[in-house]
């Protein structure tokens, strides 16, 4: 009778859990962009931590990339190694001034050449799986970050936010199974919507009509429409064409314009309307 | 029990911060190792308490919900079943911890990666088939096996996961 008893109530907690876990499931298939008060405060209570470490560790490794490195030099030569170091440091000081400052000219050109309200912000984690496809943000519903709003970087479109936070923000990439965006072909102005794939590292161009000029190395790039991301920000490169006989439109391969595992800084495009309710996820 | 609580949420916490912030900032690939998949592993196998186990693998696939692109509710799904599997196999083979995680780590993250593909076909997005099955049935087990194997080794010397009940290794 007691095992009886054990084993039921192993059960009950399976089909418990089970339940729980297939009804958060289907009753979140994200059909529209839900931002829950839970997802919310999760985000808002991890989000520092991570900002933290992530500063942390930047600090760390700019310290043994700068100093340590240097340490194992002979005793004789201590006044050269001190002077070495002086050098060293201040070089590495002067030149990573010297890409920040042309990264922040490029963003600033960037900047300037779009239209809409930019904010900027810095990336500070991934994804939790190496399956997905996301980042996380230091910016959130206190800088004016909305669910939907798009996310570019200079080179190019990143994504759009997915939930939001007070000050944090978590943005799912263009080439995810769940996001789209409205192109064109930079040279011949041919329309087609950019899909992410379950692959993850690229998207494909569907409902481009087969007389439509597009060839292999081809620019895409953002057309406007939707009102997510500003017209002309580049999306990726044509990288192979499929046309088949059974359907009416041709589709493309596209390979992303941005490195999306080496992003640092992004921008989020502040004026950019909130999709419709329908988007699929 | 508090003590034990405390730990766990620590430890999750922990490991949390090293696969969102701390792997990102080293590893620019589009492959990184899972640590919370390890660790949902070792939760299912570090003793016999089959509730509090069971329910420390949901929790943190519930967690993880909240930091990934994946639908709400995947992770949990996915680490119960992980959790369940590792149990039958933990109480069929008399293996070592070593290899026990090793070989479970490649198993969940096979199964992972199969119940991901299962909601992809649901939901008619299989575009990009080749490069997922790739990916999630070849790349990323051989990356958590050996990071795994790295893992248990480590843990099967400081005796952090314990035998089944009446069983010895020695």
């Amino acid at each position: 009778m007691k095992g009886f008893y054990k084993r039921l109530q192993i059960y009950l907690f399976i089909i418990l859990l089970f339940s729980i876990s297939l009804f958060l499931l289907l009753s979140n298939d994200r059909t529209k962009l839900d931002n829950n008060p839970f997802s919310s405060a999760i985000l808002e209570l991890a989000a520092p931590v991570q900002n933290l470490t992530a500063k942390t560790f930047n600090f760390f490794r700019s310290i043994v990339d700068n100093y340590l490195l240097l340490i194992n030099i002979r005793k004789e030569n201590l006044l050269l190694k001190k002077r070495l170091k002086e050098l060293t440091y201040e070089n590495q000081r002067l030149k990573e001034m010297k890409y920040t400052n042309i990264r922040l000219k490029k963003m600033l050109d960037f900047k300037q050449s779009i239209s809409f309200p930019l904010l900027p912000a810095n990336v500070i984690g991934m994804d939790s799986s190496p399956l997905g496809n996301s980042i996380f943000i230091n910016k959130g519903t206190a800088q004016g970050v909305k669910v939907g709003m798009g996310v570019v970087a200079p080179e190019g479109v990143v994504g759009y936010v997915i939930r939001t936070s007070r000050n944090f923000s978590s943005v799912i990439f263009l080439t995810d199974r769940s996001s789209g965006v409205n192109g064109l072909v930079q040279r011949s102005r041919a329309k087609g919507v950019v899909k992410g794939t379950i692959a993850g590292n690229y998207c494909e161009v569907k409902y481009l009509l087969k007389e439509v000029d597009v060839r292999k190395g081809d620019l895409m790039v953002t057309s406007g429409i939707g009102g997510k991301f500003p017209k002309g920000v580049v999306i990726g490169r044509v990288d192979k064409i499929e046309n088949r006989p059974d359907t009416l439109f041709k589709m493309a391969l596209l390979t992303p314009a941005v490195d999306f595992y080496k992003l640092e800084e992004v921008f989020v495009v502040l004026s950019s309307m909130r999709p419709d309710n329908n988007t699929k996820r | 029990m508090i003590k034990r609580i405390t730990l766990s949420v620590i430890f999750i916490f922990f490991f949390f911060i090293i696969q969102l912030t701390i792997f990102p900032l080293f590893i620019s690939s589009y492959l990184r190792p899972d640590f919370i998949m390890i660790i949902a592993v070792y939760f299912a196998i570090r003793n016999n308490k089959f509730f509090l186990n069971g329910f420390n693998c949901f929790s943190l696939g519930l967690v993880q919900d909240f930091f990934s692109s994946f639908p709400l509710g995947f992770f949990a799904l996915s680490k119960f079943i992980i959790f369940l599997i590792a149990r039958s196999i933990k109480s069929r083979f008399l293996f070592s911890p070593l290899i026990l995680g090793t070989t479970l780590v490649i198993i969940a993250t096979l199964v992972e990666g199969g119940i991901s593909l299962a909601l992809f076909s649901l939901k008619n997005k299989t575009d990009g088939l080749i490069f997922f099955l790739e990916k999630a049935f070849i790349y990323q087990p051989l990356i958590n096996g050996s990071i795994a194997f790295l893992f248990f080794f480590s843990i099967h010397y400081l005796n952090l996961v314990k035998p089944l009940k009446g069983f010895s290794y020695h």
